[in-house]
Order: C-alpha cells, then structure tokens, then sequence
C-alpha cells in the first residue's frame, strides 16, 4: 500500500475506506455479523460460533453478509456474543450465543428479518 | 443494564471495529489528532491540551498526565523515549487487554501524538507475554500504520518521524512499576529505582522518557480532536473523564465497564453489575488490585474518584474491582492479596521483602486461629510501617488490604482472635460441620459424600462426624436435603 | 549551596549532596547500612535498599531514605521523630528477623556492621520473628565462601563487582523473600568469570561473603614433625597486619610478623619479597627480549592472580601480551621446592609452603595446574590471607604487640626496596624502571631511584620515563575496571605504552581482598601505601637487581634471567577462559 502523504490522503482514505470496513455507511445494503473476539469471547467459544455463522449463511447461500472479528463489548458475562449492524437500524446484541442460538440467528434474524428475542440484550453503547 | 449509561471514551471502538483493520479505525476518524496535531498544532499546544483536559494517569496513581508530558518536554535531550506500561497485572484485572485487543490503534496513534510533543522519535510499547492475541493485535497495527505512513519516518508527509515497537515482559508484577519496567527493557532485572530522577528527566538509558498505561493513552486522541473542554465535561473537578472497571467477583454481571469519574460504586455495583450473585448479601468490594482495600457496605455511596478512594484506605490502581459477598473472609482475602504482593516483590527493599513476609505470617496465625490481641495491633504497627519506609508504589502499597480489612471488619478479625470463629465460614481451621441430631433422618447421603470417610451412623439413625478426621471440606452441608447439618 | 533545616538546625550543603551528607556535615549522625562511598576508587553505593536511613521529610508522605535523597532548597528534615526511630529500627529488627544470630561463631564477630547497627540501636527483643531464609554455603571456590543466609542484600558486593571491577559476577536472583545476591543461575563461584579479587569481600558489611579459611589444614602442617613448613609474608602484609592488633593504621610490623610466624612453630620465616625482586629479573629481561626480537609490546605484569584470570576470561584475543612470568610468591615456590630444598637437605615432597598474603585470588591461584610444583605437589601449598595470620596469631596466644622485632630468615629472606613496592600501585613498574635506569644508562654514575610520576591513586595513570636517548612509555591501572578500560583501548589501537603494570584491587594489594578490613575508609589504604614507601625509604639496597642473594640464586642455580631454567621454573602460561 502506498504510504498516505498528507492530511487530504489522509482524509481522502477515510472516505473510502467507509464503504471498505465493517462499519455500515446509511446507505449500505450489507449487513454485519460482528463477533466479540478478545481473549474472554475466544475463550467462551467465539471462534466455534462465528464458523457455525459462516457455514449457516453458505448453507443457506445468503449473500451481502460479511462476519468480522470485534474486540470486547464489555459483558463477560454474557460471552460468547454476536451483534448484528444493518443500516439504518439500531443495532441487535445477542448474548450467550451457542450453536443453536447462532443458526436460530441465521434462520430467523437474518433470513425472516426478526430477531430472536430471547436471547436479545439491550445495551445502550453512547458513541460520542 | 438498565438505569445506569456507560460513557465509552477509552473503549470507543471495542467492541465496533475490526481491530485488525486500521482502515475501520481510520474511518472512525482514527488518526484525525495525529494528522491535527502535526499540521495545526505546536508540540507546546498538544501540552497545554493535555494539561488543561486533566487528564490523570489511569494506571493507578493518577499523577496529572500533563505534566509529565511537559516535565518531558522540557528535560533536554537528544533522544527521548515515549513508553507504553502495558503490563497489566492486577489479579482480575483486563481493562488494558481489552483495549489492546479491541483498538490497538488508539494506542499508537496516542503515542506519535506523546512523542509529537515532548520531541521523541522512538516509542515502546511493554506488553505481557501472556497477553499473546494483544500482542498479535499490536503487532498487526504498528505493521499496518507503518505501512500506511502513519508511523515511520515523515509521518504524512511532515517532518514529524516516530516508530514503535514491542517489548514482551516476562511476568513479574512489579515490571508494571515505571522504573522497574525501563529497568526490563534495559535487559536488566525488574527492579525499581530511586526517584528522584523521574522518569520523564531521566528513564530508559536515562533519557527523558514519557511513560503512561493503556487506558491513559487510549483517552489521548479524543482529548485532541474534540479538545480539552468536551473532556472536562465528564468526570468531576479533579477527576475528569471516564475510568473503565474491571468488574469481578460475586456480582450477576462481569465485565468491563466504563463510567464517568464520580459515579457512586453502588451504581457500578447494584446498578451495572446486577447486584450479588445468589442474593446474597453484599460485603465489600475491592479497588485498586492487591494494592488497594476493601471498602464496606456503609460507604457505597461514595463517588469514585482518585481521592475518595484514597480516603478510603484504598485507591483506583488500574480499574480492577472485585466483589465480596458474606461468604468471603475478610481475613482470608487479605492473605490472599498479601500472598500475592509477598511472591511479587523483586526483594530490593527491607520492608518489602521481609516485612511483608512477617506480616504475612501475622495474618497466616490469625486465619488458623493462632491469633492474639497483640497480632491485630502489629499488623496495623507493621503495616503502617511498611508503606511509610518500601522503596517503591508496590511496596508501599502492598499492606493496603490488610490494613482496610482491619479497619473496617475488626470484627471479623476479632472473631477469628478471641472466639476462634471464621464467621463467613471460609477459614478452614476455624471451621466445623455438626449434625442436628432432630434434623438427621439417617438418609446417610452425608456419609457416602465424604471425601473423608469421617461420618458415621446406620441407615435411619442419627449420623456423626468425627471431627478429628473432617477436612472441612463442606460436602456433607451441600449435600444434606434436610438442613441436618450446620456450621459451628 | 541549599538551605535546609535538619532538626531544627540551619544547614547548608552543596548542590547534589544527599541528606545524609548534608546531616553529617551538621554533626547529625543517622544510622546507614547499605550506603558505602569509596569515593576515591568510584565505589559508591547509593541503591537505597536497606532503608535504615530514613527520615522524616516535611511535606512528604512517606519516610525518605537520606542516603539516596537529595538535599534540596528549603527541605524540613526531621531524623529523631519517634515516627523515624520506629520505623528504622523495625527495619533492623525485620533484617534481624531473617538473620542467623550465630555471632558468636560468625567470621565477623564484633567486626559486623549489622551487629553493630543491633548495639547502636539497643535492640533487645525482635518482634517479629518468623522462619529464617535458608541457603546452602557456597565452598565450591578456593577463595570466598558465600553464605547467602547472612545477606542483608545491601547490594554493595554487586556494585563493587558489576561497576568498579566489571566483572559482572553478582546480581539477585529469584524474588520476594527468596532473594538472594549470587552468580547466574545461582552458578557455583568455581565456574563462573570471578576472579576472586576478593573486593566484595572487602565491602560485604555481614559475614555472607567470607574468605576461605585455610589455617587449621596449615595448623596440622606445623605440628606435623614430618614435614617442613615455610612461611613467606607478601608486602603488603606487613603494613596492614598490625590493625587486626589494634596498632594505629600505617604501622610497620615487619619485625614482629617474623617473630609471630617463629613463634607459631614454622620451621622457616622467608619473605615473598625475595622473588618479587626475582621477578623484576625475569620481567625486566623478558621485556628486553621481547624488544630485540621484535615480540608484542606492551609487556602487561603478571603478579596479580586476579588481573590474570581477568584477562583469560575478559580479554582471551590478548593472551599473548601479559608477561609469562610467575607471580612472585609462585616463584619462590618452585625455587624453594628445589634450590632451597637442596640446599637444605629436605626432600621437596617434605617441604610445604605457606604464603601469606593481602590476597583471595592467590588462594585460587596455588591452585592452578599450570603451577603444579616441578619436583612435589603445588609450587605453593596453602595461601593464608592477612586476616586469617591474624586469627593465627591470636589463636597461638601470641601478644603480638608485645613481641621484639625479629628478621627473616637466610637464604631467601633478603629483600630490597624495590620489592617492597609491589604492595601498592605502581609498585611494580618502579621496580621495574629502578633497574632499567641503570642497566640502559650505564654511563649515569648517579641513576635515580624515585620515579614519584608513577606513584598515586588515580584509576589510570601514565607516564614516559627518559633514560639516556630512550623514553619508556609506561601506563598503571588498578581496580579491574580501569584495567578493562585501558585493554580495550589497547586491543583498539588508540594506546601505545611499552609497559604497562595492572593490579585488580583498587590501590593494589595495600587494598587486597585479604587485608584487614577497611572499615569503609579509603584513607586506611592510603596510609598502607604511605607506610610501603616509608619500608622502601629505609632499605639500603633499593633495586632489585642489586639483591645479593638473587644474584647468587642466578650464579649457584637458575644461570641467566630468562634463561632455559628460568624458564622452566619461573614462567608460565594462561589459557583462554568461558564468559560466566
């Protein structure tokens, strides 16, 4: 990659790179699957549960869905965690995510577009 | 988490980027200060930024983060080091590795934007080796914004050059005190030294060194880009801004939390945490790693800044905040955070390496109910003693635990000297199990439970323990369904 | 100059002093451990772990060590509060807590600077007792014993070894309660680079680091009819043994060092001095050889065992440039094993010899394979340090200060000035220089003897000496750190000598590892050396080779200096050494 040279290259890398990254600019038609994977998510079974993300999406030959890796929401407790971003909408954190859970996230959040409430936790994370 | 709202500065981006991607850090207006400071501000600006944010160290002692900075830039030299102490190493504590793990960048970008103002080209970073995914993460970013022109030399085209690289320590705690961390990187033994000099006149090699931990640095950049007024509007006077906890223990909910300077510990605890595990009854809660205290029930509602805390009998440290219930023995927990401190010490000074040895075997007497009225006064004499004479932080503050413990649950240490009783039942010379004899229906689960072979008594009769033989281990109470048994 | 208040009193002291010094200077007296300035040989120990000294500073949280903290403008020192008093003797008592109270048959026995620190502070009781760190002695040296359960970890033997000497032996080891002060991987002394200067012991203030004590197998060498016991005394004995008698520093006891060895039942008294001045023979012509046949210059001296292994370890590329003479109480060994033996009638596997000297590395050195002896066992038997005749003497009952001054013993016990110098820096080189003014100017009816540009105390000094049309370029360094810094220049190409006298212990063997002890007063080793000049000043015969019997030795026995005998006798070699 060529080195930035200036403050506009700089400026002009971070336009692009808006679309590029796992952050969803508003009129994006993706969605993301973000997975906590820090030490405490990976040890919980992050990993396990994003490959059983990703075999259920090629299963289910869903397409406009990428998986990134994110580091620690901060709820240990409740790890392994998966959230899902999709412009425009709050995003949905779910918490204790087992495989069952993930593929029920596939199934029914990701393909019927609702999610699966009982594994839903409500975060308010105030970016400011 | 209902009721209470988490102001995420330091932990901005953990857990929303992909912190092996800097161009999602760059598209979170990562590296905006860096590119700021160089092309609109002077180094003495970024200073006085810093300075005016009140900023304070976030990895414990809470020194004002700016004027080491000016110390730095002030002291003379022709090389200078910025360093980062990412040597986390407080028992339950992980707010530093998260940071490392989830927003590398933050890190990096604050220290260009350090080595930007006191005129440093060349940065360190001390990272755990037991931390391997953050220094994979870490690697990944310097790798990354070197190759980018973020880092390097010319960084965006300006005059301004600063490169970084990674320093594994081995795993000695008192490396994550400053001096004794140059002293590791020096390739020498961790071991603190004398200060004065301060580090920022004279710390690795004995050049002018700017050292601060993770989460200090992680609030860097955003101070910068949004100035030091939007910081100064978290927090309280002293204390401004956010401080991230690390919250264990006998709480429903662990995890990491970032509340502003001057939330009430109750609000952390009842609010964030989800109050105690179990329902049981909550007994304290201890800040500040093995170098802080216990602060009790009747002191929830204090307002969690670096004085406070202080004022309490112990201290912020780095953020770790663990839990008791009525459960945990005071007593016990303050051998357990000595222990700690006694195996850590690098054995420099006197008072560290034997005094704590000696204070160590006070509390070992009392937990195994060889404690006498003149113990309790010694731990407090010696204790004292220690923190008055240790030559560096962990020293001075390793007898923090015993001597909040003592102060605010004498009783407890009381009961263990004159009555011989552990009253949260956890010491185990202090403990027995009997059977109600009116309870026992002779079920005899108890005795085929013991790991001991130490219950005696035929089916439907009343069982015994031997109490010579019993271990104390308590399985016979879990195991009884008629509340037959008991502590006593 | 600041402006401090100590006690209530108004003190200044210079920029840069410390608190103690600045207290001292007041007449303030604050018990230290630890701290040690050897200012003039750069020992200074400023580590501030022992934390004895602590005072109370106003406006400071905590205690403050005064060894370590600065004296600054307006500080409010208190070093008598309550507060302070308690805490520094906690200290002690928490040091004492983890010290074997063995004093009574500890080798520093009322020479203790923690015993003293216990006197001084009235300690009576040790309240908080609690299991000692145990430790097991390390012998594997012929020299130093180290007892790390005796360690107060002041750290001044690390200093001594790791910046004055650069030798980089000690470090600590392990952590918390465990800490001890020792080699690497906690190596036997045996195998690792120490070249047994012996100067940690000089400064270790407890009995950790000892010497290895030789007198009771030379006790039941004495008492052995069969065998016959040799004693010869190096020089810089004689000029310190009398403080172990309480005599005042500098005093000259040659006269009753020799009565005292008589006394103790050796068979003869002899003086190492006799091959020092034989040494001067051989080194003199092996640097006159070395010049004709175009051989390596400069020539470095080879009398100090510690300097030698040094470079065998430090400096193995230059193995070739040390002169391959014997030190001189080697010499006397292998000359004594065979012409004295002759001389005398003893069968040489009868004969045992016993030198005394300033010296642990000569211990290690008697040892070596390369001086196993020509005719029986070692050139030289058993090595006893100043310290340990000392005991000896006392132990015999011998009232050393009441005895009438006696001389040494014939053949072998003549000596010159020139000799006697070997005891203090420069010493050799003057030797040295002594007799190349006359052999190279042979025309100079009235050659000098005092060559006072070679004498003093610097680290590293260098002179050219003119004799007739030449100019000899001479370096001296003492203390192995100086040494080092000198060879390195030397194996660089930035230093050109032709001769160059190194000594491992700062200010040469007045200051040995062996000696009595110092008491942390460098002004003990400058008045050792002042009284080594005053015994030079009162010989008649002052060169070396103007020694009758070293000349008769050469007529009778050896033939010519550097000779095919000589050779075989009194020269020998080195071999390249491990790093740790």
């Amino acid at each position: 990659m060529p080195k930035l040279a200036s403050w506009d290259e700089l400026k002009q890398h971070r336009e692009d790179s808006k679309s590029r990254t796992s952050l969803l600019s508003p009129d994006s038609n993706r969605i993301v699957l973000a997975v906590g994977e820090a030490t405490c998510g990976i040890a919980a079974g992050a990993k396990e549960i994003a490959a059983v993300l990703q075999s259920e999406i090629e299963n289910k030959g869903l397409e406009n869905i990428s998986i990134i890796a994110t580091g620690c929401y901060g709820m240990c407790y409740a790890e392994p965690m998966v959230e899902v971003r999709e412009a425009g909408k709050p995003s949905v954190y779910y918490g204790y995510v087992t495989e069952s859970v993930a593929k029920s996230i596939v199934a029914r959040h990701l393909v019927a577009g609702s999610p699966v409430e009982e594994n839903v936790l409500h975060v308010e994370v105030q970016i400011p | 988490m209902s009721g209470v709202s988490q102001t995420r500065i330091a932990l901005r981006n953990c857990g929303v980027i992909d912190p092996e991607s800097i161009n999602d850090y760059i598209a979170t207006d990562g590296y905006d200060a860096l590119a700021k400071a160089i092309f609109t501000l002077t180094p003495d600006d970024v200073v006085d930024i810093v300075k005016k944010s009140g900023l304070r160290g976030r990895g414990g002692a809470g020194f004002p983060t700016g004027i080491k900075w000016e110390t730095a830039k002030k002291s003379q030299s022709d090389v200078k080091y910025v360093l980062c102490n990412a040597d986390e190493g407080d028992p339950g504590a992980f707010m530093d590795r998260s940071v490392l793990e989830g927003d590398p960048h933050s890190v990096l970008e604050a220290m260009a934007l350090c080595g930007y103002a006191i005129g440093a080209s060349q940065g360190i970073i001390y990272v755990r080796a037991e931390y391997p995914l953050a220094v994979k993460r870490l690697q990944i970013a310097i790798d990354q914004a070197t190759d980018l022109g973020l880092l390097g030399e010319n960084i965006l085209g300006s005059s301004f050059s600063f490169s970084l690289r990674l320093y594994f320590g081995a795993g000695a705690f008192v490396c994550g005190e400053e001096t004794s961390l140059m002293n590791s990187v020096q390739g020498g033994r961790g071991e603190p030294r004398i200060k004065p000099p301060f580090p920022a006149v004279a710390g690795l090699w004995n050049k002018p060194t700017n050292i601060n931990n993770v989460e200090t640095y992680a609030n860097i950049a955003p101070i910068i880009r949004n100035g030091w007024e939007w910081f100064r509007k978290f927090g309280t006077e002293k204390s401004p801004g956010t401080k991230v906890f690390a919250l264990a223990g006998k709480v429903n909910n662990v995890g990491l939390v970032e509340v502003p300077m001057g939330t009430p510990l109750r609000s952390i605890i009842e609010g964030i945490g989800g109050g105690i595990r179990n329902g049981r009854r909550y007994k304290a809660v201890q800040t500040g790693g093995p170098s802080g205290g216990c602060i009790p029930a009747e002191h929830l509602d204090t307002p969690i800044d670096y004085e406070s805390l202080i004022s309490l009998g112990s201290m912020m440290g780095s953020g770790g905040m663990i839990v008791m219930d009525e459960d945990d023995c005071m007593v016990n927990i303050a051998k357990f955070y000595l222990t700690f401190t006694a195996e850590e010490s690098c054995g420099k000074c006197t008072p560290c390496r034997i005094g704590n040895k000696r204070l160590l075997e006070i509390l070992d007497r009392i937990t195994e109910g060889e404690g006498t009225d003149n113990d309790l006064e010694e731990l407090d004499i010696l204790g004292n003693i220690i923190k008055d004479t240790a030559l560096c932080g962990l020293g001075q503050s390793s007898p923090n635990p015993a001597i909040s413990t003592l102060r605010f649950f004498r009783d407890e240490y009381t009961a263990h000297v004159k009555d011989k009783r552990c009253p949260a039942g956890s010491c185990k010379k202090l403990i027995g199990f009997k059977i109600l004899a009116d309870k026992c229906t002779g079920c005899t689960v108890c005795a085929r439970n013991c790991p001991a072979n130490c219950i005696s008594g035929s089916i439907k009769k009343v069982h015994v323990i031997d109490q010579e033989k019993c271990i104390k281990c308590g399985a016979c109470l879990e195991k009884c369904r008629f509340k037959a048994i008991v502590r006593g | 100059m600041v402006n401090l208040t100590i006690n209530n009193m108004k003190a200044s002291a210079p920029e840069g002093a410390t608190i103690l010094e600045a207290a001292r200077d007041l007449g303030v007296h604050i018990p230290t451990l630890c701290h040690l300035n050897l200012h003039d040989i750069k020992m200074v120990n400023r580590v501030g772990t022992c934390r004895v000294c602590m005072v109370e500073v106003e406006g400071r949280r905590n205690l403050l060590p005064a060894c370590s903290t600065l004296a600054t403008e307006g500080m409010v020192i208190r070093t008598n509060t309550s507060r302070a008093i308690r805490a520094r003797r906690t200290i002690v008592e928490l040091l004492l807590s983890n010290h074997p109270k063995e004093c009574l048959t500890c080798e520093r026995n009322q020479n203790c600077e923690l015993q003293s620190l216990a006197a001084e502070m009235g300690i009576r009781e040790i309240k908080y007792e609690g299991p000692r760190l145990k430790s097991k002695k390390d012998t594997s040296s012929y020299s130093i014993v180290r007892n790390s359960e005796k360690c107060v970890l002041c750290r001044r033997c690390e200093t001594m070894c790791n910046e004055v000497q650069t030798v980089g032996v000690y470090s600590a080891i392990h952590r918390g309660f465990e800490t001890v002060i020792g080699p690497a991987f906690d190596l036997p002394m045996i195998d690792t680079a120490c070249t047994f200067c012996g100067q940690c012991v000089s400064v270790c203030p407890t009995g950790a680091l000892t010497e290895t004590d030789d007198s009771a197998d030379v006790w039941a060498a004495i008492s052995n009819p069969d065998l016959f016991v040799i004693a010869q005394t190096a020089p810089a004995v004689r000029v310190a043994l009398g403080e172990s008698f309480g005599m005042p520093v500098g005093s000259q006891v040659t006269g009753k060092m020799a009565a005292a060895l008589r006394k103790m039942g050796f068979d003869r008294v002899l003086d190492t001095d006799f091959a020092a001045d034989l040494t001067i023979m051989e080194e003199a012509n092996e640097f006159l050889h070395r010049v004709t046949h175009g051989g390596r210059l400069p020539i470095l001296t080879s009398c100090c065992p510690a300097w030698v292994k040094f470079f065998e370890h430090q400096f193995p590329d230059l193995l070739d440039i040390p002169s391959t003479c014997k030190s001189p109480h080697e010499m006397f060994g292998a000359v004594a094993k065979t012409y004295l033996a002759k001389k005398l009638g003893i069968q040489p596997e009868k004969m045992v010899i016993v030198s005394i000297m300033p010296c642990l590395a000569k211990k290690f050195e008697a040892k070596r394979e390369e001086l196993a002896g020509k005719e029986a066992g070692s050139d030289v038997d058993y090595v006893l340090s100043t310290r340990e005749l000392a005991r000896m003497i006392r132990e015999a009952g011998i009232n050393f200060n009441a005895l009438a001054d006696e001389e040494f013993d014939s053949i072998m016990g003549e000596s010159t000035g020139a000799s006697v110098i070997f005891g203090t820096t420069g010493g050799v080189i003057e030797a040295v220089v002594r007799s190349a003014a006359v052999w190279l100017d042979k025309d100079n009816p009235n050659p000098p003897i005092d060559f006072k540009q070679l004498r003093g105390i610097e680290g590293i000094r260098e002179a050219e000496v003119k004799i007739a049309d030449k100019t000899l370029r001479i370096a001296i360094a003492h203390g192995l750190g100086n040494a080092r810094a000198l060879l390195t220049d030397i194996r660089d190409g930035k230093a050109h000598y032709d001769a160059i006298e190194i000594m491992a212990c700062p200010s040469g063997c007045v200051g040995g590892g062996g000696q009595p002890y110092h008491g942390n007063n460098i002004e003990v080793l400058k008045k050792r050396a002042a009284a080594i000049y005053k015994e030079d000043e009162e010989k008649t015969i002052r060169r070396s080779h103007e020694n009758k019997e070293v000349q008769a030795i050469y007529e009778d026995f050896l033939g010519e200096p550097y000779g095919e005998i000589a050779h075989e006798l009194l020269h020998t070699h080195y071999r390249k050494r491990d790093l740790l």
